[in-house]
């Protein structure tokens, strides 16, 4: 099985589709953590779609499927998208994101306007800029000079672009930083803010167009957004986030290619789909903000709540009946084993009485109930039938710091009063 | 005569062709701590915005110790933004966020080294907060964030600085080591420009006020300037006839098409 894994990975066939695939990745990935953390993701759509009447012009132009007269029509295409809604959204006409839709598919549209009437002769068509011709990347391949190996031509304008986001991300690295997270700041600093918003716009714009040809616009789209919402779930600093995001687009490539091998389909088309299913995985899995980490969290504070509950309530029934229980159920069965598991009760029945240190929490547990109640009366002048329920809820959350303080100022107070 | 840290001559301030601050004119002397005060939508945090040169004048001009607002201010201008305006689940650390403040000395490309950053860890010792420096931001409480904007602010070293609400809903600790920090500031002869809502004490915190509500109520040393009198003008209404010709203001300009910019607004 897994001999079958690495040989299908390792197939020239593959391999080749998945060096293009995994460099297109990265170098979205790589610049998509900026827009997602700038609030962006629309924007990456915007700019991928926005570029292509850019790209066809620079095609017309030239004549040929040569990567620098495309990449000059691109760049200026996607400053044209920025420039353009950022000016109609400051003039107050109407909202960014509106702003944003108006200006990139009309230039989308344009784009297919164009490619249909001047350049249908040719190779460039709009199938080939949504999905992308990354199957073919095996079939023409080109010696590098230095190296022994063949790689697909299609990979040279990638791994260029891979190079120039890595370079510019990395000497711009504070820049980014600060003007991403508190641009007013980094302009009081004396920092350009608009030029380096430019210069990411000009990256998005640039990795856009190198990846269109394999990859295509959807999938483009897809890894600007989905490795970086990945890391997001998974880091709480810059650095790590940027590396978890470059190496979850190589994950979606491998699971990309080599699923599309397997299934006999499109491999752009999968990729997207392991992109969700990865970033679903994340969002049930992150050990910070996951699903079922937040549901263990949850639960744990839950059953110690209802614990301390039921032991208060075991060790006042010593002394007087009759109050109706707050724990009932299967929770009030868990709460009990809870508590002879902790050695705080003589045994898992109902009938269990508390031990010594379970009478000492008890205490200390009625302690706080009785300060919480005489600080509401005192300090906050809540009436007397207000008090139980208050008082009930803060006992399991005040610690003996805060507890001490209340008291304090409680004790100060009457000290005060009664001078 | 040493020229005074800020200077504000006649200064109109316009959002989208509506004017939100009238003919604002003040001077600062250096080594001061002054509090803005003023009613929601007075326009304060504006005004602060106008002299860091983060939103366009309209007409008059602003000049920190007698030279215009340019730039390059980074060393004489420390800001302490509203703390809401930043996104505190931002990936980054408590000491990240502090060594910000060194980014306007350090200047394009150079990263932050050791000295920054033992700079920043001393900054934030200054608040109380060095046990933070490692924390992720999004796990702290709203007056270590607070704490963090000031750590921050001081880590710029700057010969003036402009904080924007920087009391707003911090816990009494938080605001004694504020106070205790701007004394600090003040002893060592810094100008300090305060937004500041709590009326209370605006007497203890600081030696002048402004008091403002669209256009400048008063402004002077606080004996003399923070009077009931002068804070029932600020705080009693509008001045109908300003929001009125405000209005007139936008709506020429709506008229004619919404596409031309006030012409002094700049980009």
């Amino acid at each position: 099985m897994i001999d079958l894994f690495f040989e299908s990975l390792f197939s020239e066939v593959n391999f080749s589709i998945l060096l293009v695939a995994a460099c297109a990745s990265m170098a979205c990935a790589l610049v998509g953590t900026f827009l997602v953390l700038r609030r962006l993701s629309l924007l990456g759509d915007a700019i991928s779609h926005g570029v292509l009447p850019g790209l066809v012009i620079g095609f017309i132009v030239s004549g040929s499927r040569d990567l620098p007269p495309m990449l000059i029509g691109a760049a200026v295409a996607a400053l044209l998208v920025t420039i353009a809604s950022d000016w109609l959204r400051d003039h107050g006409m109407i909202d960014g994101n509106a702003a944003m839709g108006v200006v990139f598919t009309t230039l989308f549209a344009l784009g297919i306007v164009l490619m249909e009437s001047h350049a249908r002769s040719v190779d460039l068509d709009p199938g080939c800029v949504l999905y992308g011709q990354i199957e073919l990347a095996p079939l023409d391949m080109v010696s590098l000079p230095f190296l022994e190996t063949r790689v697909p031509r299609s990979l040279l304008p990638i791994a260029v672009v891979l190079i120039i986001d890595l370079l510019v991300v990395l000497a711009v690295w504070k820049e980014l930083k600060i003007c991403s997270f508190d641009p007013a700041l980094a302009r009081s600093l004396g920092i350009n803010v608009r030029l380096v918003h430019l210069l990411l716009m000009l990256l998005v714009s640039m990795t856009t167009v190198a990846c269109f040809e394999s990859v295509g616009s959807v999938l483009v789209v897809a890894m600007l957004v989905v490795p970086a919402a990945t890391a997001q779930l998974l880091c709480n600093r810059l650095a790590p986030m940027v590396i978890v995001a470059m190496a979850a687009g190589c994950v979606i490539a491998v699971v990309g290619v080599l699923g599309a091998d397997h299934l006999d389909t499109s491999v752009p088309g999968m990729m997207a789909a392991a992109g969700g299913g990865l970033f679903a995985f994340t969002v049930v899995l992150s050990p910070s903000h996951g699903l079922i980490s937040r549901f263990y969290r949850r639960t744990r504070l839950s059953l110690r709540i209802a614990s301390e509950d039921v032991l208060m309530e075991m060790w006042n029934a010593r002394e007087k009946d009759g109050e109706e229980s707050r724990v009932r159920g299967r929770w009030r069965i868990a709460a009990i084993w809870t508590l002879w598991l902790r050695g705080w009760l003589t045994s898992p029945r109902r009938s269990a009485q508390p031990t010594e240190r379970g009478t000492r929490l008890a205490r200390a547990l009625e302690k706080r109930r009785q300060l919480w109640k005489r600080f509401l009366k005192r300090q906050l002048l809540t009436p007397e039938d207000h008090l139980y329920d208050p008082a009930h809820r803060i006992e399991h959350h005040l610690d003996s710091e805060l507890s001490e303080r209340i008291s304090r100022e409680l004790d100060q107070e009457e000290g005060d009063s009664s001078s | 005569m040493k020229s005074p840290a800020i200077e504000v001559h006649d200064l109109t301030v316009a959002y989208r062709a509506k004017p939100v601050l009238w003919d604002i004119d003040f001077s600062i002397p250096e080594g001061e701590m002054v509090g803005i005060v003023g009613p929601n939508g007075a326009g304060k945090s504006t005004l602060m915005k106008a002299i860091l040169g983060l939103v366009p004048i309209s007409s008059g001009w602003v000049q920190i110790r007698g030279e215009p607002i340019s730039k390059d201010r980074s060393s004489t201008l420390g800001y302490v933004p509203q703390r809401e305006s930043v996104d505190w689940d931002f990936p980054v650390t408590v000491l990240d966020v502090v060594l910000m403040g060194t980014y306007g000395r350090l200047g394009w490309f150079r990263r932050p080294r050791k000295a920054e950053r033992e700079w920043a860890q001393d900054c934030l010792e200054g608040l109380g907060i060095s046990d933070l420096a490692s924390r992720q931001i999004s796990e702290l409480s709203g007056g270590q964030q607070q704490r963090v904007f000031l750590a921050r602010a001081l880590a710029q070293d700057s010969e003036i600085y402009l904080m924007d609400e920087p009391f707003a809903g911090v816990d009494a600790a938080t605001e004694e080591a504020i106070v205790a920090l701007l004394k600090k500031l003040r002893a060592r002869g810094r100008t300090v420009m305060v937004i500041h809502h709590d009326l209370q004490t605006v007497e203890n915190y600081f030696d002048r006020v402004l008091l403002i509500n669209l256009r400048l109520v008063a402004a002077g040393p606080t004996r003399e300037v923070f009077t009931r009198e002068n804070l029932l003008f600020t705080y009693g209404g509008r001045l109908t006839v300003l929001d009125e010709a405000a209005e007139a203001v936008r709506l020429a300009h709506g008229n004619a098409g919404n596409l031309k910019r006030h012409p002094d607004a700049g980009s």
